[in-house]
C-alpha cells in the first residue's frame, strides 16, 4: 500500500519520569468521582480505511455451513492484537471453525481438516505488513474455535494465549522465541463444553492471572428443526430451546499449573455466556467480573475483596432491560465513557431489543440509559456482537465501535427491515451521548458483513486507535484509522511487578487541562476478542498530561507528573524489593 | 398455494362429509324419539331399521322401512325415517318424496322440514332448500344445525350477507360452534377477496383498493408492502383519515420507533382523543424514556378504558420515573393482576419497592420474577423438546 509505511511510526516506549508514591502516603485517590470537565469538541470527520488486503492478511473465517443449521455455525470467531514478539508492534491471532458433516453424529469433537480451517497468527514485520508465521508458532489450533485471551500467566514477559472452542480449550504458553507450546494438559485448562468468551484476569489479586472462561449452553449436534417446516425456511434454533451452562474459572497456581476454582469462588452461576469484561464498578479496590448472556439475564459478578463473588445483577439493575426483559447479551465493554471515575456498561445483542447502555450510578447501582444516552434509537433494527469504547478522534470522550450483523440467515424472510449482513456501527461520543458518525467514516461503513469478533488497538503506533473484525464464514478485515485531528494522544503500556505483569486490572487515572479521564488495563471486553493490553487517551489539544495515577492491582498508587503527549509510554510499576515480585 | 386454486373445498365437494357428520346427530335424536314410539309391528320393526342403520346396513334398513309402510301406510314417522335413510344414501328424489309425504299431511311434522331442505342442498337445489330451511325454524323447536345449513345454502346462492347473518346467529347460540365460527372466517375472507377484485375492476390504483390491500399485508405482517400501499393511498387522498394511524402501527410493528411517532403524531392531529393512537405514542415514549410525554399520552389512553395489560406496565413505568411511586406500585400492582403470568412488572415493582423502602417486598418481586423467567425458561426448553420428538 502506497505511503502506509510512511504512516507507521516506530514506537516510542520511554521510561517514564515517575514520582513514585508508595502506598501508605495518602494522595488524591484515583477512584475519586468527579465529572469530568473535558469540553466536548467540535466535531471531526472520522475515517477508516480497509488496509486487509495491502498489509498482506488473508483470512477467512470457516462456519461449515449445513443444512442441519446447527447452532454452532452462527458463532463467527475472534481475534486478538497483540504484541507477540515484544518488537513493539501489534501481531493478530485470528482464531478459525472447522469442518462440520452434515449430519454431524452426537457427541462428535470438530476437528480441523486441513489448513484452511487453521487458526493464524500473522506477525507485523517493521515496514507495517504482515506474514502469516502459523506454523513456525505451532499455533495451528484444534476442534471448532471460538474465542481468544491474551495474557501473561507466568509474568515471564511474554503474552500467552487461551484459546476456546466447542468441546476443550487450548493455552499456548508463548516461548519467546517466536513459538508456542501447548501447556493445556500440564496446566489442567482443558475445560469442556462449549466455551466462549475468556478473560485473563487477577481475581484474587496475588499477582498471577486466573482465567475465567464463559461457556454458552448445554449442546450437542442434534437434528433439531427450528423455524417454519417448509423449504427454505428451516432456521438456526434460538438459544431458549437449550438449558445454560455454568463457567469455568482457574485458578493460577503459580507453578504452570491452574485448579478450577468456580464453585469456591462464586462465579459460578449457570447462563448461557458469550462476552466478559472487567473492572472495578464500585471503585473498592477489587476487579469485578461482567457477563453478557444470550437470552437470559446478564451476571455483574461483584468481588467482596476476600476472593469471593456475589452475583449481583438484577438487584444492580443490570440484569434485564429497563422493562424487565431479558435480551441476547453477545459483546460487552465495561469502560468508564462518561469520564466521570465509574465504568458504565455496553452490551451488544439482536436487533429489535437495542443495545443496553447502563449508566453507573456510582452507588453499586447501575441505571439503564440507552435511550437517553442515544443508542437505543439508532440501534432499533441492529444486531451488534463485538463492540469496545475507543477514542478515534483523540478528543478525550471514548467514541463506539461495533461489528454487526443478525445470526439468522433468513430474519429477513420474517422481519423484512432486519438485515443479516450489516455495516459496522461507529458512534461518536459527544459528552453528552453518542451520534452515528457511521455515514461519514468511509466506504467501509457501507460494506455489510455478518460481523461478530472485534479487536481495538494501534496497529501502526500513530496514536490512531484502528480496528480488526471477523465475520462469519467469510474474511477478517483490518480498518485502520486515517481520521485527520489536529488533537494529541498518549498511550501507556503498564509493566507490573508486584501485581501482574500485564497490570491487567490496574486503574489509570489522566488530568489534562480539558478534564479527567479514566481507563482499567484490560485484553478482555468485546465478542470472544482480546485487544491491545496498552491503555490509550485522546488528549483534545491538550499536549501534556498534568498527571497521570495508576493504581496497581497490587494497592500501588503511582503518580506520574507533566507528560508529554504524542507518545507511547511504557510506565514499569514501582517494586520494592525483586523478590517481592511474584514469579513462577 | 397456486395461483388460482381454492384455499378450502367447495361446499358440494365437502358436502358428503358434512351431511355424514350430521346424520350421525340426526341418528341420536331419532332414537330418542323412536323409544315412544316403538309399540306394536311398527315399533319393532324401526327398532330394527335403527340398528341396521348403525351398522351401515342401509339395504336391510330399506326393506325394513319398506315392510314397515306395508303394515302401517301412510305412517309420518315411518316416512320420515325412510326420507332420511335414502338421504344419507344419496337418494335425493325418493328422500324428498317421502318426506313430502310426511309435510302433505302435517306441515310442521318435527324436523321434517330441515331433512327436506338437506336433501334440496344435497341435490344442489339450494333455493328449495332456503325454503325448507326457512320453514323448519319456524318451528317452536327447530333442528339445531338448521340455521347453519341455511347459511351454506344461502352462500351458494350468492346472498353472503344474509349467510354471514345467519351464522352469527349460530354463534350466539353456541359461540363455540366450531363449524360455524370455520365458515364465517371463510365467508369473511372470500367477501373481502371478492370485494378486493371488484374494487380492482372498477380502478385498480384507488384510493380504496391501496387502503384495503395495506390492511391486508399488515394483517399478514408484510409491513414494508403495507406501508407502500397505505402511502399510495394517502397519495390518492392526502386528508384521508386513519391512514397515518395505520402507517404509523407498521413502523411500530417493524421497530422503527421515529418513523411510527411521524405518522402517530399526524394520526393524533386527525383525532386527538383516539385511545389507541395515545397508547402508541406513549408506549414509544416509554421506550425511549420520554416519561413525561409518555403519561401524558397514556392518560388520555387510559379514559378509554382499554383491556391492555400493558397499558398498565407503561403507565407504571412512567409514575417510576417521575418518582410518583405510589401510582406506580398502584399500575404494575394492576398490570400483574391483568396478566399474572408476565415477568417484567415483577422486575418494575420490585425497583418501585426499593425506593419505596421495602427491601422485603422487593426481594419478594424479584423472587417472583425469577421464578416466572425460571417457568418461561422451562416451557421453551419442553418446546424444544416436543419439536425434537417432532422431527423424529
Amino acid at each position: 500500500m502506497a505511503g502506509k509505511a510512511n504512516r507507521f511510526r516506530g514506537m516510542v516506549a520511554f521510561k517514564a519520569a515517575v514520582l513514585m508514591v508508595s502506598a501508605s502516603v495518602v494522595v488524591p485517590s484515583v477512584v475519586c468521582q468527579q465529572r469530568s470537565t473535558v469540553v466536548p469538541a467540535q466535531p471531526i470527520q472520522p475515517k477508516f480505511t480497509e488496509i486487509t488486503s495491502a498489509l498482506g492478511v488473508r483470512f477467512q473465517y470457516r462456519a461449515s455451513h449445513t443444512f442441519r443449521k446447527y447452532l454452532i455455525e452462527t458463532m463467527g470467531s475472534g481475534v486478538a492484537l497483540f504484541d507477540y514478539d515484544n518488537d513493539g508492534r501489534l501481531d493478530i491471532f485470528a482464531v478459525n471453525g472447522a469442518l462440520l458433516n452434515d449430519p454431524t453424529p452426537r457427541g462428535s469433537i470438530p476437528q480441523k481438516a486441513g489448513p484452511e480451517y487453521w487458526n493464524r497468527l500473522f506477525h507485523q514485520k517493521p515496514e507495517g505488513t504482515f506474514e502469516d508465521v502459523t506454523e513456525k508458532a505451532g499455533l495451528q489450533g484444534i476442534g471448532y474455535g471460538m474465542g481468544v485471551a491474551v495474557g501473561d500467566y507466568d509474568n515471564d514477559g511474554y503474552e500467552d494465549l487461551y484459546v476456546t472452542a466447542y468441546g476443550g480449550n487450548r493455552l499456548y504458553h508463548n516461548n519467546g522465541n517466536g513459538t508456542f507450546t501447548d501447556v493445556t494438559d500440564r496446566a489442567s485448562v482443558g475445560g469442556g463444553g462449549w466455551s466462549t468468551g475468556a478473560a485473563w484476569v487477577d481475581l484474587d489479586n496475588d499477582g498471577l492471572l486466573d482465567i475465567v472462561v464463559l461457556r454458552y449452553m448445554q449442546w450437542d449436534f442434534e437434528d433439531i428443526w427450528c423455524g417454519e417446516r417448509k423449504e427454505g425456511s428451516r432456521a438456526y434454533c434460538t438459544p431458549d430451546v437449550f438449558h445454560p451452562i455454568s463457567p469455568l474459572v482457574y485458578h493460577n497456581d503459580g507453578n504452570g499449573h491452574f485448579t478450577e476454582v468456580s464453585q469456591k469462588i462464586g462465579i459460578a452461576q449457570a447462563g448461557k455466556g458469550l462476552g466478559i469484561a472487567i473492572a472495578d464498578y464500585d471503585r473498592d479496590g477489587h476487579i469485578d467480573v461482567f457477563v453478557a448472556n444470550d437470552s437470559v439475564p446478564e451476571f455483574l459478578y461483584h468481588n467482596r475483596g476476600n476472593g469471593i463473588f456475589e452475583e449481583v445483577a438484577l438487584p444492580s439493575g443490570v440484569a434485564v432491560d429497563g422493562e424487565g426483559r431479558s435480551f441476547a447479551g453477545m459483546g460487552v465493554d465495561f469502560t468508564d465513557y462518561r469520564n466521570d471515575g465509574l465504568p458504565s456498561l455496553l452490551i451488544t445483542d439482536l436487533a429489535t431489543q437495542v443495545y443496553a447502555v447502563y449508566q453507573n450510578n456510582g452507588d453499586g447501582s447501575f441505571t439503564y440509559e440507552s435511550y437517553p444516552s442515544g443508542i437505543g434509537r439508532m440501534t432499533m433494527t441492529h444486531s451488534g456482537w463485538g463492540v469496545r469504547f475507543f477514542d478515534y478522534d483523540n478528543d478525550g470522550w471514548k467514541d463506539l465501535l461495533i461489528a454487526q450483523g443478525h445470526d439468522l440467515d433468513t430474519i429477513q424472510l420474517t422481519f423484512p427491515n432486519i438485515r443479516y449482513r450489516e455495516p459496522m456501527l461507529l458512534a461518536r461520543n459527544t459528552g453528552k451521548g453518542f451520534v452515528d458518525v457511521s455515514g461519514d467514516a468511509g466506504p467501509v461503513f457501507q460494506e455489510p458483513w455478518v460481523g461478530r469478533g472485534l479487536a481495538i488497538g494501534d496497529i501502526d503506533n500513530d496514536g490512531r486507535m484502528d480496528a480488526v473484525v471477523t465475520t462469519n464464514d467469510g474474511p477478517l478485515h483490518i480498518l485502520h484509522n486515517d481520521t485527520t485531528s489536529p488533537n494529541h494522544w498518549l498511550t501507556l503500556k503498564l509493566v507490573g511487578h508486584r501485581s501482574n505483569r500485564d497490570a491487567i486490572g490496574a486503574l489509570v487515572k489522566i488530568v489534562t487541562a480539558q478534564g479527567v479521564q479514566f481507563a482499567t488495563v484490560t485484553t478482555a471486553s468485546s465478542y470472544l476478542s482480546s485487544s491491545d493490553k496498552r491503555v490509550h487517551f485522546g488528549l483534545g489539544l491538550d499536549s501534556t498530561a498534568k498527571t497521570i495515577e495508576i493504581r496497581w492491582p497490587s494497592g500501588t498508587r503511582q503518580i506520574l507528573e507533566n507528560i508529554r503527549a504524542d507518545q507511547i509510554l511504557q510506565v514499569d510499576e514501582p517494586s520494592a524489593t525483586a523478590n517481592e515480585r511474584p514469579r513462577n | 398455494m397456486q395461483m388460482g386454486s381454492r384455499p378450502y373445498p367447495s361446499p358440494a365437494l365437502s358436502f358428503h362429509a358434512r351431511y355424514r357428520c350430521t346424520l350421525a346427530v340426526i341418528i341420536g335424536a331419532l332414537a330418542i324419539v323412536s323409544v315412544a314410539w316403538a309399540q306394536g309391528g311398527v315399533g319393532t320393526l324401526l327398532e330394527q331399521a335403527r340398528d341396521a342403520e348403525k351398522i351401515n346396513d342401509y339395504a336391510t334398513a330399506t326393506r325394513v322401512y319398506e315392510q314397515a309402510l306395508v303394515l302401517s301406510p301412510g305412517n309420518l314417522e315411518v316416512l320420515k325415517r325412510f326420507g332420511v335413510l335414502e338421504q344419507t344414501e344419496l337418494k335425493f328424489d325418493s328422500s324428498i318424496s317421502h318426506l313430502q309425504q310426511v309435510l302433505a299431511r302435517e306441515s310442521q311434522y318435527s324436523e321434517v322440514n330441515f331433512f327436506l331442505g338437506m336433501s334440496y342442498f344435497g341435490k344442489g337445489e339450494s333455493q328449495l332448500a332456503i325454503q325448507s330451511f326457512e320453514l323448519e325454524l319456524e318451528n317452536a323447536k327447530p333442528h339445531p344445525r338448521c340455521r347453519y345449513y341455511l347459511a351454506l345454502a344461502l352462500q351458494s346462492t350468492g346472498r353472503l350477507q344474509d349467510a354471514i347473518s345467519q351464522l352469527n346467529q349460530t354463534i350466539a347460540n353456541n359461540p363455540n360452534d366450531a363449524d360455524a365460527l370455520y365458515e364465517l372466517a371463510r365467508m369473511h375472507k372470500n367477501a373481502s377477496l371478492q370485494a378486493i377484485e371488484r374494487l380492482k375492476t372498477i380502478d385498480p390504483d384507488s384510493f380504496q383498493l391501496h387502503a384495503l390491500m395495506g390492511e391486508v399485508y399488515a394483517e399478514e405482517k408484510r409491513y414494508l408492502e403495507a406501508i407502500r400501499e397505505y402511502r399510495s393511498a394517502l397519495d390518492k387522498r392526502p386528508n384521508a383519515q386513519g391512514i397515518h394511524f395505520s402507517i404509523g402501527v407498521a413502523y411500530w410493528a417493524q421497530r422503527q420507533p421515529a418513523d411510527a411517532q411521524k405518522e402517530l403524531s399526524l394520526a393524533l392531529k386527525e383525532n386527538p382523543g383516539d385511545a389507541m393512537t395515545n397508547l402508541y405514542l406513549g408506549d414509544i415514549a416509554v421506550q425511549e424514556q420520554r416519561f413525561q410525554e409518555a403519561l401524558t399520552y397514556l392518560l388520555v389512553a387510559q379514559k378509554a378504558h382499554l383491556e391492555v395489560p400493558q397499558m398498565h406496565v407503561l403507565l407504571g413505568n412512567c409514575y417510576q420515573a417521575l418518582h410518583d411511586l405510589e401510582n406506580a406500585k398502584a399500575e404494575l400492582l394492576a398490570a400483574i393482576h391483568a396478566d399474572p403470568g408476565a415477568a417484567p412488572p415483577h422486575y418494575l415493582l420490585a425497583q418501585v419497592y426499593r425506593e419505596l423502602s421495602n427491601p422485603e417486598a422487593s426481594a419478594r418481586e424479584l423472587n417472583e420474577y425469577q421464578s416466572l423467567l425460571k417457568s418461561d425458561a422451562d416451557k421453551a426448553f419442553e418446546s424444544r423438546n416436543n419439536s425434537y420428538r417432532d422431527s423424529k
